[in-house]
């Protein structure tokens, strides 16, 4: 490796020694830290929050403080050590290996009859030199399937195996004509010989120092590996984990993004300065460093160290703004003003015929008007209908309209509209994702055949009045005529979406669409022919669309947006404690519950005990300290759906229960000795860099704690919606299910009836299939007395506690907080955000 | 085989390794699990109607009929009618010739339109990048080859590793906590509306991306820098008179411009194809951007033609280098006349 002589010129390099230094250290705290600090991975939830909202800061016992679930960052580092060492150390390995293969091969190679393997070599490097980094790591993982230490290893040494070839096909080029080969040649060597014996030892320095640089970028790249999702399987440990997870603490908890970047800081710098050590030590022309320069070195890598330490203890919370002062204070609505709003989601789609998610709901809610909707008590109204009756065996809706109704083009709305605009949302040729919600009407499956002859159910009557059939009672199917899927649109939208070139979005309601840049903003301008009188005070609403929580946060502070939405939970707790944001600020309860799914058509839990003892395992009232905008459940429906009265918890945490149904199950376990249980370790689907994450992370020590060991399966949300619709592919894992509109029956029937199953991409995907549930399900779909059929519900719902295809275990809120100078705003039941009634004391800007 | 043979031989490659990347891109796209249907319907679309969209979208054809049909569009001549329905999604740069890269249904735009949109803020902010990143790698790396061996060498050095040693997502999260949130002086993220705007939105991307780059800038030209600077025509031109500015940047630094110069060709080159966690972090509107998003949303056609733009300029830049140096070294010719 090293000469006698270089070894001697490395170890007076104090510079290099230092970095040796800072190395054994880490050495050290990685081979001995996890012997000597806590349990990484168990939480400890008995720590109050700190004052900041976030985690429990450091203490005696817990000396660098908790992480985001209440685990000892001491004990994280250290087990992190160890692995992002490890990592390091093997993917460099690997990079080197590869490359210097391909590179002594190649250089070897040129210029010889087989020089066509050279180019070949040098093609291969610069494909994967071209190759996007995300889609191959991504590819990457997915082959393998599974982010473990080995994956993201393999991903690391296959991605950077490039540039050691190029080095290496270089120097060997410059050895192969060195005399001593071609004596070597000349005396009948075999190349294998020559290569072993000559060429890898001239080659070694060269790796050494590429190899200390290199180790050093896998630890970096490991954490940004995280960041991309593809990182090591949690709950494990690692520095970039670490890093990316303390993201949205920045203002906070600084220490927890401190504590990890000090880390890498160290190893870095340790590498390299044991990297630059060899390479002075192996360079032989320039013989002489003078060793007051490797002073200097030292010098300042002992003044770079200590102004981190020192920049990271000064990190402090910059605190939160005070309300802009409101320039008006007068009570009467006022005309005029453009209101700002910003969402996460960066929609593509605003047309109602294809548009299903909840910021797109909300921008429709401005350009369109429906025939029904919801008031702020929840209740369904007649909007653009006057009258709107159900007959008595459920099975016609007539409707009357206003008069006087127009389109945003200055058409006329009438009752023909509304049914051209059905038969558009229906059309066999527009890819509404919601059709199949209206399959009840008359007619549904011959237009979906042959749309020439129009919607059989769907009668005009006259100008203004209209009735629809249905093939069979519903007791929601008002409900259904409030979505924006039957919204009226103009005569010029077409007989039906074109999936190329979509016609403009234009309706009826309190705003015109002026500008919509798919994925970037909305402008949208008052219509002044609104069928409400005096309506809408607005000028008009700017809405920026894909702006992350952290930068709608920002410039809500900086008062660059009007309403915020969508807040990180550790800012939507220190805005909902803040005593001057306490007159602008509401919490709305959201339509949306999440569950534990377990499969109950595969293997292990086609066993039911098993699936009572992971319902009595889970608790998860813990969330609700990890996040202030989630409220613990028991209940399938969220409580802002009117269901039956949800006075008691409908299923208890008890640990006991559970372990007896482990017994029953035939899988006992001792929670003493911590022998029996579940055999295998259980994949648990879900996706990364989400509180479904975190939350799974807590499920995983609850339910280890009665002998079930699940390991996180963390898959893109593309993925994880495919591989749980399939039958055989996901034992349990993480679901999410929102309300459609306010009604029972879009949770139990869509996500847990046998009808639901389907070949593929079912939203059954428990597969749960239980004929008294369907039975309670469909007879509660058709029964027209609230009472019983809020009692058939209750049913459901202790069904599905007994069996436990889902575990329900929690639903969210949002901080909603608006300007001072924004007024009239009331967080609304089912619309996730509704302006239509705002107004702002500063009018026009 | 004549220089130009030469040339004519490393196009052929550069055409060879772009083929491969398609499709390695292509066949590996299609075969990421996902449902790019699902992805632009929704979680909670019922089934039925996935299954019906996907007929409309065209997207229930198999694997090889499609690598077959984007292979065969890419390039190709039309003689008809300019409007004609099978041809909108082709971008026209000559009169008969035509490049189609497929209809992305989430943007409702054929991807060559995307491209041309995004390609060009790529562009601007790996330029904008490669300027801060130069500056910041040279400026340290002369001022350290000036006074190589002192502290102040030293510790110029040293800061340009703490650049590196952060990951750019912690880099760009904490210069835009500090520059943009607490001082106020940058806007947060974004492309900006006015000129005025984009000058000041293109800082702080430019910024993470430079001062991560500039290590190795800085490096390399405090090593050629000091390397030339005890050469001895560099004493020659200083026993002449030769200002101590004039033997820096007149001689010293006009040689140590080589490889730093090449380095920026291949950087611009990867840049180009788009940073992807500097244009994600600060929703710059680019194709770095784009293609994360497509990876997201499964959403093919995208995919493959941001893969496919993005090693066309990795290629291009190499290819750029390989054809420079050739030009520049005639040892290069001599030893391809031997063989």
């Amino acid at each position: 490796m090293l000469g006698p002589r270089q070894r001697q010129r490395f170890c007076r390099d104090p510079s290099a020694m230092f970095g040796v230094a800072l190395l054994g250290l880490l050495l050290v705290f990685a081979v001995v830290g996890p012997w000597l600090a806590a349990d990484p991975n168990v939480s400890h939830f008995g720590l109050g929050r700190s004052p900041t909202g976030g985690p429990p800061g450091p203490s005696w016992a817990h000396p660098l403080g908790t992480d985001r679930i209440y685990r000892d960052v001491l004990a994280r580092l250290a087990h992190g050590a160890r692995l992002s060492l490890t990592i390091a150390v093997a993917a460099t390995t690997l990079a080197l290996t590869i490359g210097t293969f391909i590179g002594v091969a190649a250089g070897w190679l040129e210029g010889t009859r087989l020089s066509k393997v050279d180019d070949v070599l040098m093609r291969v490097v610069d494909v994967a030199l071209a190759f996007p980094y995300l889609l191959l790591i991504t590819a990457i993982g997915v082959a393998i399937d599974r982010a473990d230490a080995t994956t993201v290893t393999l991903v690391l040494g296959l991605t950077s195996w490039t540039g050691v070839a190029k080095v290496v096909r270089a120097k060997t080029l410059q050895i192969k004509s060195q005399r001593y080969i071609l004596a070597a040649r000349a005396l009948g060597a075999a190349t294998p010989r020559i290569v072993y014996r000559h060429v890898l030892p001239a080659v070694w320095p060269t790796l050494l120092v590429i190899g200390s640089q290199a180790m050093a970028m896998m630890i970096l790249a490991e954490a940004v590996l995280g960041y991309l999702t593809v990182g090591i399987e949690p709950p494990q440990a690692t520095w970039g984990r670490m890093l990316f997870e303390a993201e949205s603490y920045i203002e906070a908890e600084p220490l927890l993004l401190a504590v990890p970047g000090l880390a890498i800081l160290i190893a870095v710098l340790g590498f390299s300065r044991v990297g630059d050590g060899l390479r002075d030590a192996l360079d032989t022309q320039a013989t002489d460093v003078p060793t007051r320069w490797r002073r200097a070195r030292y010098a300042a890598d002992l003044v770079i160290i200590g102004a981190a330490f020192a920049l990271a203890g000064f990190a402090n919370d910059g605190g939160l703004s005070a309300p802009h002062a409101s320039a008006g204070s007068s009570e009467q609505p006022r005309y005029g003003g453009v209101l700002r709003v910003a969402s996460t989601g960066a929609i593509t789609e605003l047309d109602p015929a294809l548009a299903y998610d909840e910021a797109s709901r909300a921008i429709d809610d401005l350009i369109f008007a429906t025939l029904v909707t919801w008031n702020q008590a929840g209740e369904l109204v007649p909007d653009l209908a006057e009258r709107v009756e159900l007959s008595d065996d459920g099975t016609r809706v007539s409707l009357v309209l206003r008069e006087g109704l127009r389109f945003h083009d200055g058409a006329p709305l009438g009752a023909a509209d509304v049914k051209r605009s059905l038969e558009r949302s229906l059309h066999p040729r527009t890819p509404c994702p919601g059709s199949h919600l209206y399959k009840h009407i008359v007619g549904y499956d011959a237009y979906n055949k042959d749309a020439s002859k129009g919607l059989a159910g769907i009668v005009v009557d006259g100008p203004l009045a209209l009735h629809i059939d249905l093939a069979q009672p519903d007791a929601s199917f008002l409900s259904l005529l409030g979505m924006g899927f039957a919204a009226p649109v103009c005569p010029s939208s077409g007989t039906f979406v074109d999936a190329k070139t979509p016609a403009n979005p234009c309706g009826a309601g309190p705003f015109m669409l002026t500008e919509f840049v798919r994925g970037e903003h909305v402008t949208v301008t008052r219509f002044d022919d609104y069928h409400v009188e005096g309506m809408p005070f607005l000028d008009g609403v700017q809405w920026q669309l894909g702006i992350p929580a952290r930068t709608q946060h920002y410039r809500f502070d900086s008062g660059q947006l009007d309403v915020i939405t969508q807040l990180h939970g550790i800012d939507a707790f220190r805005y909902g404690t803040d005593e001057r944001w306490a007159a602008y600020r509401h919490w709305q309860s959201r339509a949306l519950n999440h569950y534990i799914f377990l499969n109950t058509q595969m293997p292990p839990f086609d066993n039911r005990h098993l699936r009572r003892a992971v319902s009595f395992a889970v608790d998860p009232r813990p969330l609700e300290q990890i996040r202030s905008s989630v409220g613990a459940t028991t209940r399938v429906l969220p409580p802002s759906v009117p269901g039956p009265a949800a006075d008691e918890p409908m299923r208890r945490h008890d640990v006991q229960a559970a372990l007896r149904e482990m017994e029953l199950a035939g899988f006992a376990y001792d929670p003493v000795s911590g022998e029996g249980g579940y055999p295998d370790p259980i994949d648990y689907i879900t996706m990364p860099n989400t509180f479904a994450q975190v939350s799974a992370e807590v499920f995983q020590q609850q339910l280890a704690a009665v002998g079930i060991r699940i390991r996180l399966r963390l898959v893109a949300f593309a993925t994880w919606l495919v591989v749980i619709s399939e039958p055989g592919q996901a034992a349990m894992g993480w679901r999410g299910w929102g309300a459609d509109y306010p009604d029972p029956s879009t949770f139990f029937e869509p996500i847990l009836t046998s009808s639901a199953i389907q070949p593929r991409g079912t939203q059954n995907v428990s597969f749960f299939s239980h004929a008294e549930f369907d039975d309670v399900v469909s007879r509660a779909r058709t029964e027209a007395d609230v009472p019983k059929r809020m009692a058939l519900y209750q049913r459901a719902e202790e069904i599905v506690r007994d069996e436990a295809p889902l575990v329900p275990v929690y639903g969210a809120r949002s901080l909603q907080l608006h300007q001072p100078h924004v007024r009239g705003y009331q967080p609304h039941p089912v619309i996730p955000q509704r302006y239509r009634s705002v107004w702002l004391t500063r009018g026009a800007p | 085989m004549t220089a130009l043979m030469l040339v004519t031989r490393r196009l052929l490659w550069a055409l060879i390794v772009v083929f491969g990347v398609g499709s390695v891109a292509f066949i590996g796209a299609r075969q990421l699990p996902g449902d790019p249907v699902r992805m632009i319907l929704g979680p909670q679309a019922q089934p039925q109607d996935v299954e019906r969209a996907r007929k409309i979208y065209g997207l229930d054809d198999d694997v090889w009929t499609q690598y077959g049909r984007f292979w065969r569009r890419l390039l190709h001549t039309w003689r008809g009618r300019d409007n004609h329905p099978s041809h909108s999604n082709c971008a026209k740069p000559f009169a008969k010739v035509h490049v189609d890269l497929g209809y992305s249904y989430r943007y409702r735009k054929p991807v060559v339109q995307l491209i041309a949109q995004r390609a060009p803020r790529s562009l601007e902010l790996a330029i904008v990048a490669l300027l801060f990143q130069a500056l910041l790698g040279l400026g340290i790396g002369i001022w350290s080859a000036t006074r190589r061996g002192s502290l102040g060498d030293q510790l110029a050095i040293g800061a340009s590793l703490v650049g590196v040693s952060t990951p750019i997502f912690a880099l760009g999260l904490i210069l835009q906590y500090v520059l943009a949130h607490r001082l106020g002086w940058l806007p947060h993220d974004g492309y900006g509306a006015t000129p005025a705007e984009q000058l000041r939105s293109i800082i702080l991307p430019a910024l993470t991306l430079g001062i991560f780059g500039a290590t190795l800038y800085a490096r390399m030209s405090r090593d050629e820098v000091s390397r030339t600077l005890s050469k001895d025509y560099i004493r020659t031109a200083r026993a002449k008179g030769a200002s101590p500015s004039r033997v820096l940047f007149a001689h010293a630094l006009r040689n140590a411009m080589v490889p730093i110069a090449t380095l920026m060709v291949l950087d611009l080159g990867a840049l180009v194809g788009g940073a992807i966690v500097t244009e994600k972090l600060f929703r710059w509107p680019g194709m770095g951007a784009m293609a994360v998003d497509a990876m997201i949303n499964r959403d093919g056609p995208v995919i493959f033609g941001t893969v496919l733009f993005s090693a066309a300029a990795i290629v291009a830049a190499s290819l750029l280098v390989d054809l420079a140096a050739i030009v520049v070294d005639p040892r290069l010719r001599r030893r391809s006349h031997e063989r």
